[in-house]
């Protein structure tokens, strides 16, 4: 009663622009995916709209072409390691920072935030020119390592969100029980986080297996990854056959990032 | 602290009575905490700290600020330090009002499939890489792509968007709008129904709540979300190069030509200092303004 009373003009106005801009962004949102989609089922040379010549070819030289499989071996040759590599190194420091007396917690839980703050070009051409120097360019490890600290911000707030959800005196209880220090962290903390981990190393495998800026720096000539055969084929020419490999490696990742938030649901009850 | 001065209290007593037990303490000893984080502390040393030391190092290569002498006068450069700055900050606008709207729908529609359009539409950008996003976009915005097909088949003529900074403005906003999302849907849950309600009770119209009620209640939100998409925005490598084109002039761009085709290691580093200490510069700023605290909630 009172909305009719009081509802005017402008509120009209700025309900339709409001409902204008929600629809431009779910269009926004969701149409560059259904088109690679579309595009990876067609054998189109050229770039047109709509595609006319309609086929499996591009899935098919995925498949066979050495220089897709080789993107594909190299990719999870890094990205594995680099994201079991990065839980390995962020649980125990995030355990610590959590569970010890520390004096500059605020400052040292800041610091593990740092990589994602630092601009991506510059952090590369910093590493790139260390690298350089000491000879690791197109080292698997060199990539590796980097690969797995820049994903470890993120890793770390999920490692650190799971742990302040723990019952914070659960390890406690363990020791009053009689169960040593190591052991309650293991039996107790550490097979608890097991679900924040698995999310973390997801996450952490995606990051890696997504990124093109640190890969293009890094990897010198010999080595390409997905997403660098994917950088080089846009960055010198323009070809399709990108799109049927955009297709398959969206819906991979789709599969992964539902499967981790569905775990993260689950698990890390709000 | 109530806590650990029980269970020390117990430990104690326990040891008064001769109990056969071990005194604790609640925390983790120093030393094993100290061990536990020894690794990633040395990463972080050799691949976050000495990088950005090397950069600064690297940077006054030749003994002298020639370096940044260039980069402050050279036009090209200062081109490219001018359209990121302006480019980002458009960014920013654009990924904010996409941002708002698809958060506050979020927060308050009640249709079921609206709010799963939307959140599949948050996990789209996501599953993919920068570089098959910039692929996507080609096609889109290209001389015979799909937006111009479209404007060409209502009798609109074509628009040449592709390899422009508009280009790369579409491109990143559709990276980081889920950067965007995230951190506002966090301040629109700290909004209460009853504010809302009370509002409205009061005679307050949409556009009234909006503007008095939800917008300055969001005010640090927006922000800190602003802040984090500009300084990521900055830092962008991939999208200026392939969407910008080969004559565009991005900070990135400058920093690749010197690096791989000059191989001007000094003129690279003095950019890239720039671009950090502008990007630090700014972070820094923002948690003076809105706390440590909630510049970090909106990371993660």
């Amino acid at each position: 009663m009172t909305e009719q009373l009081t509802k005017n003009r402008w509120d009209t106005v700025g309900q339709a622009t409001f409902r204008v801009i929600q629809i431009l962004a779910i269009i926004f949102c969701i149409a560059p995916a259904l088109i690679v989609l579309l595009y990876s089922f067609y054998e189109d040379v050229f770039i047109n709209f709509p595609p006319v010549r309609p086929g499996l070819g591009l899935y098919e030289n995925l498949f066979t072409q050495k220089r897709w499989l080789d993107a594909i071996w190299v990719s999870f040759l890094i990205c594995i390691p680099a994201a079991l590599l990065t839980v390995l190194l962020v649980v125990p420091a995030a355990i610590a920072l959590e569970r010890a007396k520390i004096r500059n917690r605020d400052a040292l839980e800041f610091t593990a935030l740092i990589p994602m703050l630092i601009p991506t070009t510059a952090y590369a051409v910093g590493v790139y020119i260390i690298y350089l120097e000491a000879g690791l360019v197109g080292n698997y490890w060199g990539i590796i390592f980097t690969e797995s600290i820049v994903a470890a911000p993120a890793s770390f707030l999920i490692v650190r969100a799971a742990l302040r959800r723990l019952p914070h005196n659960l390890d406690q209880v363990a020791m009053s029980l009689g169960a040593s220090r190591l052991k309650a962290l293991l039996d107790v903390t550490v097979r608890l986080l097991i679900p924040a981990m698995a999310v973390s190393t997801l996450f952490a495998f995606i990051h890696a297996f997504n990124d093109a800026t640190f890969i293009v720096f890094l990897a010198g000539p010999g080595t390409a990854t997905v997403a660098k055969t994917i950088f080089d084929a846009l960055a010198y020419a323009i070809e399709p056959k990108v799109a049927a490999l955009s297709g398959v490696f969206m819906l991979f990742v789709m599969l992964l990032v539902v499967v981790g938030q569905i775990v993260r649901r689950k698990t890390q009850p709000r | 602290m109530t806590e650990s001065t029980l269970n020390a209290s117990i430990a104690g007593k326990r040891q008064a009575q001769g109990a056969r037990t071990r005194a604790w303490r609640p925390e983790l000893p120093g030393w094993l905490a100290a061990l536990m984080s020894a690794p990633i502390g040395l990463c972080f040393l050799a691949l976050v700290f000495y990088p950005m030391v090397k950069l600064v190092i690297e940077s006054f290569g030749t003994g002298n600020l020639d370096a940044y002498w260039s980069a402050m006068t050279d036009p090209v450069k200062l081109r490219a330090l001018g359209t990121t700055l302006w480019v980002s900050a458009a960014v920013m606008v654009v990924s904010l009002i996409l941002a708002f709207v698809i958060a506050w729908s979020l927060r308050t529609s009640k249709s079921v499939l609206l709010r799963s359009a939307l959140w599949v539409g948050l996990l789209m950008p996501m599953a993919m890489s920068a570089v098959v996003q910039n692929y996507v976009w080609i096609v889109i915005l290209g001389r015979n792509g799909v937006l111009n097909s479209l404007l060409n088949s209502v009798g609109l003529p074509s628009i040449g968007l592709l390899y422009t900074p508009g280009a790369v403005i579409v491109a990143m906003v559709y990276t980081l709008l889920p950067f965007a999302v995230f951190p506002l849907v966090v301040t629109f849950s700290t909004i209460p129904n009853r504010v809302l309600q009370a509002a409205e009770s009061l005679g307050a119209g949409w556009l009234t709540t909006m503007r008095t009620v939800v917008l300055p209640l969001s005010v640090p939100g927006l922000f800190i979300t602003g802040v984090l998409v500009f300084v990521l925005s900055l830092g962008f490598y991939v999208t200026p190069i392939i969407m910008g084109g080969p004559r565009a002039t991005f900070l990135a761009k400058v920093i690749q030509d010197d690096l791989m085709m000059r191989f001007d290691r000094p003129g690279a580093s003095a950019t890239s200092v720039i671009m950090m200490v502008v990007a630090l510069g700014i972070v820094a700023l923002a948690i003076r303004v809105v706390g440590r605290e909630r510049f970090e909630r909106a990371l993660g």
